[in-house]
C-alpha cells in the first residue's frame, strides 16, 4: 500500500491510537491499587506524626508495612461530624479537606481521628488547612481528651521559603504547640496564636511566630483557627458530656460513700442494741440468782459501758 | 551490507559522545528546564535521569523499527503519541513504586515529552538508523543528560541542604542554630542559580576544549 | 611626590617585558596610575586632555560616600548601645561602629580586589578599577550583623558572575554590589531580614533590653505599625533608626548627592527622576488608600530604607544605568515607582529599592535602544518632510 496515500494515512493512526490507548489503560488499572496506597500511607504517616508516632519510619525497612501496623495500633477510630457537632455516617479517613473547603460551611464534614495511645487515654486528631505566603499549608492537630489541651501538632506546605516559612514544618516549631490550650480557663474558645516577639514559654494560647516568616505564621495562625473553630460546637458538647459524666460519677461515689457511711452507723447502732439487750438479759438473769447468792464482782466484769448513740 | 557489530567501535562512538564532546545539555543546550528544576536533591535528579534514558532509547527504538511504515505527513504527531505513552507510563510507574521521590518530580516527569533531547534524537537519528544503533545513541545522549543533572545535583544538594541523598553530610553541629557558624545557600535552591551553576559547567567544559568555542 | 615618582621609576623595570616580574606587571600598573596619570601620550590626530579619569571619578563617588558611612559607622554603635540599654560617650560607640564595619571593609575589599587582581593576571589585562566604589558599597548594603564568610561569598559571586563573566568593569549588566545584597537575600533570608538582624549583637539577644525592638520602620510599615509621629520622621530623616550601615541617614545621603552633582560625577536627572517616581507612585498609593501601608505620606517613602541610598549612588552608576538623556529620566522614573510598589503591594518583600533597581538595570538597554530609535525616526521624518518641500 503507498504509504503516502489517504486509506493509509487513516488506518495506520486507528491502529496506533488503538494499541496506545489499550497499553496505558491495562497499565493504569494494574498499577491503581498501588498508587492509591501510597497515598493512604502517607495520609497515615501524618495523622501518625501528629500524635508522635511513626517517628522511625526511615529506619523501617518495609515503611508501609511499618505505618499500616503502627496506624491499626493507635488509629483506633475515625468518624464525621457535621457543623453542628452531631455524628454523621462515613469514615474520616475518606474526606477530602479540599472538596469539604469548597462546600459552605453548613454542609462540611468534619473528620475526627481518634488515637489510643499506651495509656490508653485518647487523644483527638483534627486535620486543618490553610494558605501560607507562596501556597496552601497544611497539617493536623492532636489533642488530649479534654478537647482542649494540645498533645502535637504537624504541618506541612508546598512552596514556603527554606529558613523562612518552611520552618513550620520543623520538629522546633511544632514542639511549641505541646500543652498549649485552645480553650482558656472560662471555656471561651481562643485557638493557639501565633505571636510575633516570643516571650510566650507559659503563656498557655501562644506560640513564637518564626522569625522572618511573618506571613506564614500568620497563616499558620489563621488556619489553627478557621478550622478548629468550625469543630467549636462539637467540642462543646464533647466537653459537656464529659462534665456531665464526671458530675454523674462523683454524685455516685458520693453517693455510695455515704451509704457506707450510714451502714456502718447501723452497724453500730444494731451491735450497740445488741449488747444492750446481752447486759439486759444478764441482769435478769442475775436478778434472778441474787436470790442463791452469786457473786455479783463476775456480773460488774462483764458488764460493757453503754455508749450513747449519738443523734442521727 | 555489512553488518555492524553490536559493540563496534562505531556504535561505542554513539554512546561516548554525548558524554562530553556532545553533550546534549551542555553543547547542543537541550533540556535545560528539566534540568533546572529537578535537581535540588540528588535522588529525583538521578531518577529524572533514568527517566529520561528509558524514554529515549525506548522511543528511539520504537520509532526505528516503525521507520518505515510512518507516513511523512504525520510523522511528528506519530513521534508525540509514542513519546507520550512511554512518558505516561513512566509517571505511573514512579507513582506506583516511587511515591516520595515522584512527588518530588511532580509534574516533570510528564513535561519529559517537551524535552528536547527526545524529539531531536528521534528526528535526528533513530528516524534514519536501525534500532539498535537507535537504541545505543539513545542510552547515550540519556547519560550525557543525567551526568549534567548528577553534577548539579550533587553541588545543589550538598550547598543547599547540607546532605547527599538525603544522608547529612555537613555535621549538625556546623549549623547557626546549633552554636556553629555554618547556614545552608537558600539561593541554590532557586533555578536561577541552576541555571548559573550550569554556566559554569559550560565555562569550564568550553575553556577545555576550544573547538566548542564558535568562532 | 618626588621621591615616590623615583621609586616607581626604579623598579619600572623589573616589571617590564622582560623583567622578572613582568608577571605581574598589571598590578604595578593598577598602582602607578591610582598615583600617577598614565604616562601614555597619543601620536595622530588632536585631543583633549582631561584629568579626570576613571579612578578620579570613583575617588569622588568615594569622598561622597563617607558622610554616610562614617554616620553609619556612629549609628551601628549607637543602636547597639541603645539595645542594652547602657550609656556611652561618643568615642566609645563610634569605636563600637568601627569594630563591625572595618572587617566588613577589609574582606569586601580583599575579596573583590584580589578576584580581580588574579582575573586581569591570567588575562594579561590590566587590572579593571572598577572595583573601588563597590568595595565600599556592598558593607554599605549590608546589616551590621552579617556573618563575614557570607560578605566574602556574595563578594565574589557579584565580582565573578557580576563583572567578569560579562567582560570586566564597564560591561556589567547589573549593579555588582545590589548582586552581593541580592546574593545573600536569597542565600540567607534569615540574615537580612526579621527584626533580629538590623542592630549589632540583637540576634545574639543577651543582654537586650526588655521592649526595645530592633524593626527597621520599613519593617514596622509592613505590619502596619503606623502612621509614624513627627518625632519618629525626625529620627527616620536623620538616620538615628536600625537599618543597613549606609542607609539609615538621608540628610548624610543628601550631602553625599551635592558633591556628586556639582561636580557632574553623579546624573542629576536620575536623581531627581527616581525621587519623582517614588512619590508619585506613593501619592498613587494614598488616592486608592486600601490599609495603613498606602495611607503612609509619599514623601516618607522617601526617607525609609534603602530609598535614598539606591537613588543618589546605586541607580546613577554610569555602567549599568541608561545612557542617553531622555533614557535617564524614563529608568529613573521607573525605579521610583517600582520600588514603592513592591514596597506597599509585595508582602514577601519589605524592601523594593534593590529589586526595582536590579529589574531596571536589565532593561536600561532596552530604554536607550527606543530612545535612539524614537530619534533616529525623528530626524527620518524630518528628512522626508524636507525632502518633500523641496
Amino acid at each position: 500500500m503507498n504509504k503516502d496515500s489517504n486509506k493509509y494515512i487513516y488506518l495506520y493512526s486507528t491502529a496506533l491510537v488503538v494499541a496506545v490507548a489499550a497499553t496505558l489503560s491495562i497499565a493504569a488499572t494494574l498499577l491503581k491499587p498501588f498508587q492509591q496506597k501510597n497515598i493512604e500511607v502517607e495520609k497515615k504517616q501524618s495523622i501518625l506524626l501528629s500524635v508522635h508516632k511513626a517517628a522511625d519510619v526511615r529506619k523501617a525497612k518495609n515503611k508501609r508495612q511499618y505505618v499500616e501496623a503502627e496506624y491499626a495500633k493507635y488509629i483506633t477510630d475515625g468518624f464525621v461530624v457535621n457543623s453542628l457537632g452531631e455524628k454523621q455516617e462515613g469514615s474520616a479517613f475518606e474526606v477530602n479537606l479540599e472538596e469539604e473547603a469548597a462546600k459552605p460551611a453548613a454542609d462540611r464534614k468534619l473528620p475526627v481521628f481518634v488515637c489510643t495511645d499506651n495509656d490508653g487515654k485518647p487523644k483527638y486528631i483534627i486535620p486543618v488547612r490553610g494558605v501560607g505566603l507562596w501556597g496552601p499549608i497544611w497539617g493536623y492537630v492532636a489533642l488530649h481528651s479534654d478537647y482542649s489541651t494540645i498533645y502535637g501538632v504537624v504541618f506541612d506546605h508546598q512552596g514556603e521559603t527554606p529558613g523562612l516559612g518552611a520552618e513550620l514544618s520543623t520538629p522546633d516549631f511544632q514542639r511549641q504547640f505541646e500543652g498549649k490550650q485552645i480553650f482558656d480557663a472560662a471555656s471561651a474558645f481562643t485557638s493557639v496564636k501565633v505571636v510575633k516577639g516570643g516571650h510566650t514559654q507559659g503563656k498557655p494560647h501562644a506560640v513564637d511566630a518564626i522569625s522572618g516568616g511573618t506571613i506564614t505564621s500568620q497563616g499558620v495562625e489563621k488556619m489553627l483557627m478557621d478550622n478548629l473553630s468550625a469543630y467549636l460546637l462539637f467540642f462543646k458538647e464533647q466537653q459537656r458530656a464529659q462534665e456531665a459524666e464526671r458530675r454523674r460519677q462523683e454524685r455516685e461515689k458520693k453517693e455510695k460513700e455515704e451509704e457506707e457511711e450510714r451502714a456502718l452507723l447501723q452497724a453500730k447502732q444494731a451491735e450497740a442494741a445488741r449488747i444492750a439487750r446481752r447486759a439486759a438479759a444478764e441482769a435478769a438473769a442475775a436478778l434472778q440468782s441474787d436470790t442463791t447468792g452469786a457473786a455479783p464482782a463476775v456480773q460488774s466484769e462483764n458488764t460493757p459501758v453503754l455508749e450513747q448513740p449519738e443523734n442521727l | 551490507m555489512e553488518k555492524e557489530s553490536l559493540f563496534s567501535a562505531k556504535n561505542l562512538k554513539l554512546l561516548t559522545d554525548p558524554l562530553g564532546r556532545s553533550n546534549p545539555v551542555t553543547v547542543l543546550v537541550l533540556g535545560v528546564c528539566s534540568a533546572l528544576a529537578v535537581t535540588v536533591k540528588l535522588e529525583p535528579a538521578v531518577v529524572m535521569a533514568i527517566s529520561v534514558t528509558v524514554v529515549i532509547a525506548v522511543s528511539s527504538v520504537v520509532m526505528s523499527l516503525l521507520r518505515n511504515t510512518i507516513p511523512n505527513r504525520i510523522r511528528i504527531i506519530v513521534q508525540l503519541v509514542v513519546v507520550s505513552l512511554l512518558v505516561i507510563l513512566v509517571d505511573q510507574v514512579l507513582r506506583a513504586f516511587a511515591y516520595d521521590v515522584s512527588k518530588q518530580l511532580s509534574v516533570f516527569v510528564g513535561l519529559i515529552i517537551t524535552n528536547c533531547i527526545v524529539m531531536g534524537r528521534i528526528e535526528a537519528f533513530a528516524l534514519g538508523n536501525k534500532p539498535w544503533p537507535s537504541f545505543v545513541d539513545g542510552i547515550g545522549n540519556g547519560l550525557g543528560y543525567g551526568l549534567i543533572l548528577v553534577v548539579v545535583g550533587f553541588v545543589r544538594e550538598l550547598l543547599g541542604s547540607g546532605t547527599l541523598w538525603g544522608y547529612r553530610i555537613i555535621p549538625s553541629s556546623f549549623y547557626i542554630a546549633n552554636g556553629g557558624v555554618y547556614e545552608n545557600n537558600g539561593l541554590v535552591i532557586l533555578p536561577p542559580m541552576a541555571l548559573i551553576l550550569l554556566g559554569i559547567i559550560i565555562w569550564i567544559q568550553r575553556s577545555r576544549n576550544k573547538n566548542l568555542v564558535e568562532s | 611626590m618626588k621621591a615616590t615618582q623615583n621609586f616607581f621609576d626604579k623598579i619600572r623595570p623589573d616589571f617590564e617585558k622582560g623583567g622578572r616580574l613582568h608577571f605581574l606587571h598589571s598590578t604595578f600598573e593598577a598602582f602607578e596610575s591610582l598615583l600617577f596619570v598614565p604616562k601614555t601620550v597619543t601620536s595622530s590626530g588632536c585631543h583633549v586632555r582631561d584629568a579626570i579619569d576613571l579612578k578620579r571619578t570613583m575617588t569622588v563617588v568615594i569622598v561622597a560616600l563617607m558622610p554616610a558611612l562614617l554616620f553609619g559607622t556612629w549609628n551601628v554603635g549607637f543602636q547597639h548601645y541603645l539595645s542594652v540599654g547602657r550609656e556611652a560617650g561618643f568615642w566609645s560607640i563610634f569605636l563600637y561602629g568601627l569594630g563591625k564595619v572595618l572587617p566588613m571593609l577589609a574582606v569586601s575589599y580583599i575579596v573583590g580586589l584580589g578576584i580581580e587582581f588574579a582575573s586581569a593576571q591570567i588575562r594579561g589585562h590590566e587590572v579593571n578599577e572598577g572595583f573601588l566604589v563597590s568595595g565600599i558599597l556592598i558593607p554599605m548594603v549590608m546589616p551590621p550583623d552579617v556573618p563575614l564568610w557570607m560578605l566574602a561569598l556574595a563578594t565574589a559571586f557579584a565580582v565573578v558572575i557580576g563583572k567578569e563573566v560579562f567582560g570586566g568593569t564597564g560591561m556589567n549588566i547589573f549593579n555588582p554590589a545590589l548582586l552581593a545584597r541580592a546574593f545573600i537575600f536569597f542565600s540567607y533570608p534569615s540574615h537580612i531580614s526579621g527584626d533580629a538582624i538590623w542592630v549589632a549583637g540583637l540576634s545574639g539577644g543577651t543582654g537586650v533590653v526588655d521592649g526595645f525592638s530592633g524593626a527597621t520602620p520599613l519593617a514596622k510599615a509592613m505590619v502596619g505599625r503606623l502612621p509614624f509621629s513627627a518625632m519618629e520622621v525626625e529620627k527616620i530623616f536623620w538616620g538615628l533608626i536600625p537599618g543597613s550601615i549606609g542607609e539609615t541617614s538621608t540628610a548624610a545621603i543628601l550631602l553625599g548627592a551635592a558633591l556628586l552633582v556639582f561636580t557632574g560625577v553623579g546624573s542629576a536627572r536620575i536623581m531627581l527622576s527616581v525621587v519623582a517616581g517614588g512619590y508619585l507612585a506613593g501619592l498613587l498609593f494614598n488616592a486608592v488608600g486600601a490599609n495603613a501601608y498606602m495611607n503612609l505620606p509619599a514623601y516618607q517613602h522617601l526617607i525609609m530604607g534603602g530609598f535614598a541610598f539606591g537613588a543618589v549612588f546605586m541607580a546613577t552608576d554610569p555602567v549599568t544605568a541608561a545612557q542617553t538623556k531622555s533614557g535617564k529620566w524614563i529608568y529613573g522614573f521607573l525605579i521610583g515607582v517600582m520600588a514603592v510598589v513592591i514596597r506597599v503591594l509585595n508582602p514577601a518583600y519589605p524592601e523594593g529599592m534593590m529589586l526595582a533597581i536590579l529589574l531596571m538595570n536589565a532593561f536600561a538597554p532596552l530604554i536607550d535602544h527606543c530612545v535612539v530609535q524614537a530619534n533616529m525616526n525623528r530626524r527620518l521624518k524630518r528628512a522626508r518632510q524636507a525632502a518633500q518641500k523641496v
